[in-house]
């Protein structure tokens, strides 16, 4: 179930970069609800998964360590889905090339953050050794997005348009914002899987 | 494992705790209940009845908050396994937040000049807020039912979760009159508090989504 779930958190982190790339309305729509899928989906996990964790006799340290981890997971999802429903409001064809550019960027970097991610959870149980190697990578490459991201409020301070509504001013912010915190809880993830990983090498 | 939520209790102590409990909740959904009553006199342009209801908002808070602060000294000095006492500060706690935030809704709404918001906006905030205060009073019987009826927890927390959806597609509704409005009477600054009075009260159900995982964990474990 916690891969399941993982694999629907990717699936979404996926669909918001391809739903930047899209220019037509009705293709960022139809990704949309893609992303949406996916995470009502993995939100039902997680509820499932919740009550399994419950019943189950685990020690205590453990259901937490997995409640976590899963929890964690959620939130990638929710900040990949929080970006989707901005990026259908805001008018983000009309913007500048190279900040459409650079917001592309962080999206493919988010991507390959969440895919390392997952790598890094599956890796717990078989080597959680190389777990914590993997670990170590998410953080670089939220490190990378946090850097796009800099590069891309640089050139959100720079556009002058009189057709920008001052509303659109902040949503377009908030979804700069939402797209980083894709990465930024993969790197939260991370520190779960991190702290199950030592444990286990402990044992 | 923790397998009664509150039976382990001296029947004394248990009623104790209960009743703070049941106050605190009583106290949460009231502060939301004026929130909504606060968004209704401020549509109307009614800066008395705006300003009373804050006072009121405001107020509740602060009981819900000294009362947290007695729930959670009652449960140190009771006798009770570090799982159960867990469990309930883990509720009390995530109970709390949805006060808090609607304090901060209120806070930023007492302060916007919100009669200039046009009218479609105004009915579509309405439904918002509302479905808000439907999403805690679902919220609020899942506790109680934790106590007699576990499995119906269990099917409330569910609903919570599903209210908390439609706080969202109703936020999303909100933003798109943020991409083609223009807000006249509004500052831009007055702009940003809009959008963070919104994004309070959808935290609001956050909390509420948040509080019903705690519901469902200890239901579980009881049912």
């Amino acid at each position: 179930m916690t891969y399941e779930h993982l694999e629907l958190t990717a699936e979404a982190v996926r669909n918001l970069h391809e739903m930047v790339k899209e220019d037509s309305e009705e293709g960022k729509k139809k990704l949309m609800g893609e992303i949406d899928k996916a995470e009502m989906k993995a939100d039902q996990i997680r509820r499932s998964l919740i009550t399994e964790l419950s019943i189950r006799e685990l020690y205590p340290n453990e259901r937490d360590d997995l409640m976590g981890l899963v929890r964690a997971v959620d939130w990638i999802a929710d900040w990949a889905r929080e970006a989707g429903r901005l990026l259908l409001v805001i008018p983000f064809s009309g913007f500048p090339d190279e900040l459409r550019e650079t917001v592309e960027d962080m999206c493919r970097e988010n991507y390959a953050c969440v895919k390392l991610l997952r790598d890094c959870i599956y890796e717990l149980r078989k080597d959680p050794r190389k777990a914590l190697e993997i670990a170590d990578k998410v953080e670089m490459l939220e490190e990378d997005v946090d850097e796009i991201y800099s590069r891309a409020r640089e050139l959100f301070i720079q556009v002058e348009s009189p057709e920008l509504k001052r509303g659109t001013v902040i949503l377009v912010n908030e979804f700069l914002d939402a797209v980083e915190s894709v990465a930024d809880w993969c790197e939260n993830t991370a520190d779960v899987a991190r702290a199950i990983a030592v444990r286990v090498i402990q044992r | 494992m923790s397998k009664r939520f509150l039976g382990w209790l001296q029947p004394d102590e248990r009623k104790k705790v209960l009743d703070m409990v049941q106050d605190h909740l009583e106290l949460t959904l009231q502060t939301v209940i004026h929130l909504g009553e606060m968004v209704e006199a401020s549509s109307d342009n009614n800066a008395d009845q705006k300003d009373a209801h804050y006072k009121e908002l405001s107020g509740l808070e602060m009981r819900a908050d000294e009362l947290r602060r007695k729930i959670i000294e009652e449960l140190t000095t009771t006798k009770l396994s570090p799982e159960e006492r867990d469990d309930l500060m883990e509720l009390v706690r995530s109970v709390d937040w949805i006060a808090d935030w609607s304090k901060e809704a209120g806070r930023i709404l007492k302060i916007l000049p919100y009669q200039s918001l046009n009218d479609e906006l105004k009915a579509d905030s309405t439904h918002m807020v509302n479905a808000t205060i439907n999403c805690v009073k679902i919220l609020v019987s899942a506790i109680e039912a934790l106590i007699h009826e576990p499995s119906k927890a269990l099917s409330l927390a569910d609903e919570v979760e599903m209210l908390e959806e439609t706080v969202d597609d109703l936020f999303a509704e909100v933003r798109t009159h943020f991409a083609k409005d223009d807000f006249p009477g509004f500052s831009f600054n007055a702009l940003v508090l809009l959008n963070e009075f919104y994004t309070a009260v959808e935290t609001v159900a956050d909390w509420c989504e948040n509080t019903a995982d705690v519901v469902r964990a200890v239901g579980v474990r009881r049912h």
